[in-house]
């Protein structure tokens, strides 16, 4: 019985598989507060598509054979559109119709850990268009690194929060570059 | 139910998967707003409101979904803002809540052991929250931050502890009652402050928005 109870704990402890989206994409105080300074009026969000690198996650995320999904049926990069969408919406900045566009790609997307040391990476190609012209264009990229746990019942849940971070910190350092934001302003 | 799992996971619980009965405790050091200390706005404006729940420091997106609404819900009753909206106001007044949740380091051990022994190997471990409070009182302004702990425990098993805290129903309504208690001396310490801007008067509700069915021990 005892040795049944034990199974069943470790089974628990070491399994305990997650299948869930990386949820609603929210504002974040510091890309709001960085856009409602920023010298531009307003701006429109293109499409976002993820490169063709081999073994690059669109539509996953997997930690532990728990897995981590875009919102609806989407891909990893409608989902930084979204995102970026939902800052602009909150600082006041968003119009589908203003002529400044910013579009992108991703060109890097991982997490993953080995029960001591988790990371995570997301690399973005952000271009500013007018009129179907890019006029800016520049990679970001922002990575996160964290002490794993043992069990995965507490490793999962922390490598997909460590990822969905990724997304606010890269849009701040795109929105934190003073050529991108003046592209966005420039006629 | 799907959302209260991850309200658990939120705050480090998953040790609850274990059959052993859980009890949810309230931290007793911040309590209420003394009465004497609290204040309202005299004229109240609308505020945009930014809230992010975190894990160790991480934006954790599920628990948001679950805990915005409650704490916009707290601070109503505050008689600070007049109202918390998504989009900006026509002064620019903007309140970002940053809701920290730093589970106790080994409480997933510890829980496991506790599972294992079937109770016998009891278990208190804490749930502690850094929430960060940033109000910018209208566009250019300078933001005025107040930072507000707090602390949630977990008994399961055979655990002696000589005061847990506030004993609560279940994690949701320990979580609410967390949640109350922050909106309440967040705000207040944020109106307080000279570069609130607007002005305040002592007074505000009497008691916090029900801590739904709490029970002291």
């Amino acid at each position: 019985m005892l040795k049944r109870a034990a199974g069943v704990a470790l089974l628990l402890a070491l399994s305990a598989c997650i299948n869930t989206d990386v949820g609603e994409a929210g504002p974040s105080f510091e890309a709001v507060t960085l856009l409602r300074a920023a010298p531009f009026k307003v701006a429109s969000v293109g499409t976002f598509t993820n490169a063709k690198v081999s073994g690059m996650a669109d539509r996953s995320i997997n930690i532990r054979g728990s897995t981590m999904k875009p919102p609806g049926k989407g891909t990893f990069a409608d989902y930084l559109a979204a995102s970026i969408q939902s800052e602009l919406r909150a600082s006041g900045k968003y119009d589908p119709a203003a002529p400044a566009s910013i579009s992108g790609r991703i060109v890097e997307n991982d997490a993953g850990e080995n029960f001591k040391k988790g990371n995570a990476a997301l690399a973005a190609e952000f271009s500013v268009s007018r009129g179907g012209a890019v006029r800016f264009s520049r990679t970001y990229r922002v990575t996160h690194k964290w002490d794993s746990a043992f069990m995965a019942v507490t490793a999962v849940p922390q490598a997909f929060n460590h990822y969905s971070d990724l997304y606010p910190k890269l849009i701040a350092a795109a929105f934190r570059d003073p050529e991108f934001v003046a592209a966005l302003g420039a006629d | 139910m799907k959302l209260l799992k991850w309200a658990l996971a939120a705050l480090g619980l998953f040790a609850v998967t274990v059959p052993v009965h859980a009890k949810f405790y309230v931290n007793r050091d911040l309590g209420d707003v003394k009465p004497e200390n609290q204040v309202q706005s005299v004229t109240p404006k609308p505020v945009q409101i930014i809230f992010n729940f975190q894990t160790s420091g991480a934006a954790n997106n599920r628990a948001t979904k679950y805990a915005k609404p409650i704490m916009i819900e707290a601070m109503k009753p505050r008689a600070i803002f007049a109202d918390f909206v998504e989009v900006p106001t026509k002064d620019g007044a903007l309140l970002s809540i940053d809701f920290n949740n730093i589970p106790e380091k080994g409480a997933g051990g510890k829980g496991f052991a506790t599972g294992l022994t079937f109770g016998l190997k009891g278990l208190f471990v804490t749930d502690f929250y850094e929430v960060t409070f940033k109000y910018v009182p209208a566009n250019g302004a300078p933001t005025v931050t107040k930072v507000i702990k707090h602390a949630l425990h977990l008994k399961m098993g055979k655990k002696d502890v000589a005061d847990p805290g506030i004993q609560m129903k279940n994690a949701d309504e320990a979580v609410r009652m967390v949640i109350a208690q922050v909106a309440a001396h967040g705000l207040n310490e944020l109106a307080k402050d000279a570069a609130f801007g607007q002005p305040i008067a002592p007074g505000g509700p009497a008691t916090l928005p029900p801590p739904a069915k709490a029970k002291k021990k």
